[in-house]
């Protein structure tokens, strides 16, 4: 476990992650846990959480806060309550994130676009405002997860893109924002991996033959598959980790090749 | 009635700045403009509108879908048709780190700025698809490709507009609606000016010396010169460009300049 340059160099890592109960977010939770970092599982959904924490949390420094993402002071409750149980905030991995549906833009019901904003960047704002001033103290880092839709656009999930996009603008603001104080902040943009929301999305592609719309998925990624989840926590670890202590403002994309 | 070959534009933030800029060259190019605005008295005061057969008024927010509906009904019944839609309305919020940025400002400029050109783009589509073509621009920012500390809710709600282009560029090709963002650089306008007030230099004149030093042609733009490539894009000398963003910033985002 490595050190944190300027905090006791005994104390472990403490990570604050979002939608940490979902697909991508689980295996960020794994993956941290496994590095012996402590972990602070945020997510709306009380009963995945409670799956979650049956999971690992078995003698492992896990604690689950219920909260909405968009809301400012539940946010800063979660920190309040990684404060009470591990004493510090040195990680935030600011995940939660919705797809919304799959329809083309002049068809796209407004309400649903309101509530992919107001999770995906709303969320991520919130996460931020709440983590940033804990980030400081212990010069720490933040992973925003984006997706490859921030870089590029895919038809009928303009909502989606436009959020995608949204959080990589954030995060190259508060990258420069921070990294005079020590703080990393970068974003990882996924592209297709085997999770609840991909599997959503391919029903909504394709509701009549979901597999027609993953094998095209597949057929255009270089490397011919998903990726699994724990690929994408692997490289969110190493972006929290010192091994990256020169990565800051970046756009990491983990997609098997598909934005290439 | 207009003879029916002129080519009518809806222009948004029409009252000040380069959307000002963008209905005076519309005009000059023969097109019927409609302008929208929420600033009144900008709006009547405006070069080019008075007893004009050729120019329509609309006071009112571009974020709101029952007065941009509005607009475009009034669109229909005066001209019959409508060629392009520039959705430029815009704010720039506040200059505060995202740590301390107040989340009410944050919320407005992600209304103005990003829910205003997706209620826009639903607002004209059906009009245009009546024709069967039809040209979108809208304006984003180099904040929509790159970040500035202290605007992180600019930054998101730029980087939106980007993704916002490039669904609704593929989404809407079915129908011949071209949509492309414009992404301009430090402009002689009043936001701008504002943005230069915020910044703690000594003076304006100071602050502009200051970024101007950061663009390889070491001025601002004017704002017809943005106009220029709005123009460009929404008439049919740009038929095959579609999804794209240009970026029209005297080379600011290119690299590091040639120190003076």
């Amino acid at each position: 476990m490595s050190a944190i340059e300027g905090s006791s160099p005994q104390r472990p890592k403490v990570a604050l992650v979002t939608g940490a109960a979902g697909g991508i977010g689980s295996a960020i939770v794994e993956r941290l846990l496994s590095r012996d970092m402590h972990v602070v599982a945020v997510d709306s959904d009380v009963e995945s959480l409670a799956e979650l924490k049956l999971r690992f949390a078995r003698g492992r420094p896990l604690c689950s806060v219920q909260a909405d993402v968009a809301d400012l002071l539940a946010m800063r409750g979660a920190v309040a309550s990684a404060l009470a149980a591990f004493g510090a905030v040195d990680c935030a991995v600011l995940n939660a994130g919705i797809e919304g549906t799959v329809a083309p833009i002049d068809e796209y019901p407004c309400e649903i676009f309101a509530k992919v904003m107001n999770v995906n960047v709303r969320g991520v704002w919130c996460g931020l405002q709440a983590c940033i001033p804990e980030l400081e103290k212990s010069r720490g880092s933040a992973v925003i997860v984006s997706s490859i839709s921030g870089v590029m656009g895919f038809a009928g999930v303009s909502a989606y893109t436009a959020s995608k996009h949204a959080v990589i603008g954030m995060m190259r603001s508060v990258a420069l924002e921070l990294a005079p104080v020590g703080v990393r902040v970068n974003v990882v943009a996924p592209g297709f991996v085997s999770t609840r929301m991909t599997r959503d999305l391919e029903r909504h592609l394709s509701p009549d033959n979901p597999q027609a719309a993953h094998d095209a998925a597949v057929s255009r990624t270089p490397l011919h598959r998903y990726a699994q989840p724990l690929e994408i926590a692997k490289v969110v670890g190493f972006l929290l980790s010192d091994e990256a202590s020169f990565c800051a403002g970046g756009v990491y994309t983990i997609d098997g090749g598909f934005a290439t | 009635m207009s003879k029916p070959a002129r080519r009518v534009a809806l222009v948004t933030g029409a009252a000040n700045g380069i959307g000002k800029a963008v209905v005076v060259r519309l005009l000059e190019a023969g097109y019927a403009v409609a302008a929208m605005d929420r600033d009144a008295v900008a709006l009547t005061d405006h070069v080019a509108s008075g007893a004009r057969e050729d120019v329509v008024n609309f006071v009112g927010d571009a974020a709101d879908t029952g007065q941009l509906a509005d607009a475009v009904r009034a669109i229909d019944a005066r001209f019959g048709r409508l060629d392009t839609a520039i959705f430029n309305a815009g704010i720039a919020g506040v200059s505060a780190p995202l740590k301390d940025y107040p989340i009410d400002v944050f919320d407005e400029v992600m209304r103005v700025n990003v829910h205003g050109p997706w209620h826009g783009i639903q607002a004209v589509t059906t009009l245009m698809k009546a024709t069967g073509s039809g040209s979108i621009v809208l304006v984003s920012s180099i904040n929509g490709v790159r970040g500035f500390g202290t605007f992180a809710a600019y930054a998101a709600s730029k980087h939106a507009v980007m993704g916002l282009a490039k669904t609704a560029a593929i989404d809407l090709a079915r129908h011949g609606i071209r949509v492309n963002s414009v992404h301009p650089g430090l402009v002689n306008t009043a936001m701008m000016q504002q943005v230069e007030e915020q910044v703690g230099a000594p003076s304006i004149e100071a602050a502009r010396a200051q970024f101007s030093a950061f663009v390889p042609l070491r001025r601002y733009a004017e704002p017809h010169e943005i106009a220029q490539v709005i123009a460009f894009l929404s008439g049919d000398e740009a038929s095959y460009v579609t999804g794209a963003g240009y970026i029209v910033d005297g080379g600011f985002t290119t690299g590091v300049p040639a120190s003076a």
